[in-house]
């Protein structure tokens, strides 16, 4: 077919489309993960201590951390899905952001880190720990494959990443809830591999999913 | 949330820098017309897609020549006009039109330099029966190194009206220049051209 055919072809009958902006994309992330977190917790899956699990300061570590991360994740994601934009200083802000949480738990959970034995982990809990944060996540990794299928990424090994880091940060936030350990040393180890396991997956199937 | 909004939109690549070097006041007349006419589209204006589209395969042609052998910048620059109206509702029209064209040109290139990495290539036959192009290299070798000795504007405009067959006011549209200077530049450039060639004959 010929350039100008083509040309032809393309502008007749044009249809108005609306423009995407940042706000209807996230707008639409924040609706699932309100539902979830919302079908989650009606569901009775609040830990039975939840008002004693809020004195502890591991508790809003968890929270804040994972919620930041999250919440930076998604924003990098959702402005990456434009074709002008990258995620690459993204991921080093986000790799600076784990390493604070990191540190952050380190200095208000300090008593609770030492000494660190092996008995402290609980294999069968942290099983459910990982099991559950992957299938939590898995609601987002289809929001956020729905948004970057709906763009038109350029980066699409940085978006793949930048996605999956906000899925496992949403997915292991909204089991904090239901999380009934505090061990800052349990936290950090299991909570990683669960995050680490969704990054892995999210990231292999959202770089074909955002190809284009 | 909104000041890490801020920052993370400054990350963005300059994408124009990949494109022609062009005259700046009539790339920005030419980059605001865009703007304007992807606006229109995106209402459902078709006369104004056309429009843009048409022009648009003029620029994306002249990306193209520096970076794909010949053969393939047709199908490219198609890719690009069929990626561009699929995605046409991700142009956010308070920003530039022509750095959202480029960053897609960009991404299609790199899409395709990619693909041909992972495509089986077959080796011909000794025998395979090819014509000769040596007359073709050498006057092309020699059409550059004349050229070389014209100004940037005269060469760019040769090539684009005399060699690639582009009319005036494509010419125009890619290099910049206003439809009377491309005329202007291409009389004096082939002046210049044609008494070079005698000095150098009577040189001989």
């Amino acid at each position: 077919m010929q350039t100008r055919t083509l040309i032809d072809h393309l502008s007749r009958d044009l249809k108005p489309v609306r423009p995407r902006t940042f706000f209807s994309d996230a707008r639409f992330l924040v609706i699932l993960f309100v539902i979830e977190l919302g079908l989650y917790l009606s569901a009775g899956m609040f830990r039975p201590d939840i008002a004693f699990a809020i004195h502890l300061p591991s508790f809003w570590w968890k929270l804040l951390s994972l919620g930041l991360i999250g919440a930076v994740g998604g924003t990098a994601t959702i402005l990456s899905v434009d074709p002008t934009g990258t995620s690459r200083r993204s991921l080093r802000f986000i790799l600076g952001l784990v390493a604070m949480s990191f540190l952050s738990g380190w200095f208000f959970c300090m008593p609770h880190w030492l000494p660190l034995p092996a008995s402290r982990l609980s294999p069968m809990q942290g099983l459910h720990c990982v099991y559950t944060i992957i299938l939590l996540s898995i609601p987002f990794t289809i929001g956020l494959g729905l948004v970057i299928r709906r763009g038109a990424p350029t980066d699409l090994e940085g978006i793949a990443s930048t996605a999956g880091i906000a899925a496992a940060a949403w997915g292991a936030f909204i089991f904090t809830f239901a999380c009934p350990i505090d061990d800052p040393f349990y936290i950090a180890l299991c909570y990683s591999i669960g995050c680490g396991a969704v990054l892995i997956c999210s990231r292999r199937i959202l770089k074909y999913i955002a190809h284009w | 949330m909104a000041s890490t909004v801020v920052a993370l939109r400054h990350q963005r690549p300059s994408a124009v820098d990949d494109g022609l070097r062009v005259n700046k006041p009539a790339s920005e007349r030419r980059g605001r017309a865009w703007d304007a006419m992807m606006v229109a589209a995106q209402n459902g204006n078709s006369l104004a897609y056309h429009r843009l589209l048409s022009q648009v395969a003029v620029r994306l042609r002249a990306y193209y020549a520096r970076r794909l052998p010949q053969a393939m910048i047709d199908d490219t620059i198609q890719e690009v006009l069929v990626a561009i109206h699929m995605k046409r509702h991700t142009y956010d029209p308070s920003r530039s039109f022509e750095v959202w064209l480029m960053a897609i040109a960009r991404y299609k290139w790199i899409d395709l330099l990619r693909s041909l990495k992972t495509k089986a290539t077959e080796a011909l036959d000794d025998g395979f029966p090819i014509p000769d192009h040596g007359e073709a290299v050498v006057n092309a070798r020699t059409i550059d190194q004349l050229l070389a000795t014209l100004s940037r504007a005269q060469s760019d405009v040769i090539r684009l009206v005399k060699l690639q067959g582009l009319s005036i006011e494509e010419a125009s549209a890619v290099t910049g220049q206003s439809a009377e200077l491309v005329k202007v530049n291409v009389h004096r450039g082939i002046k210049k051209l044609i008494s070079f060639l005698r000095i150098e004959r009577n040189a001989d």
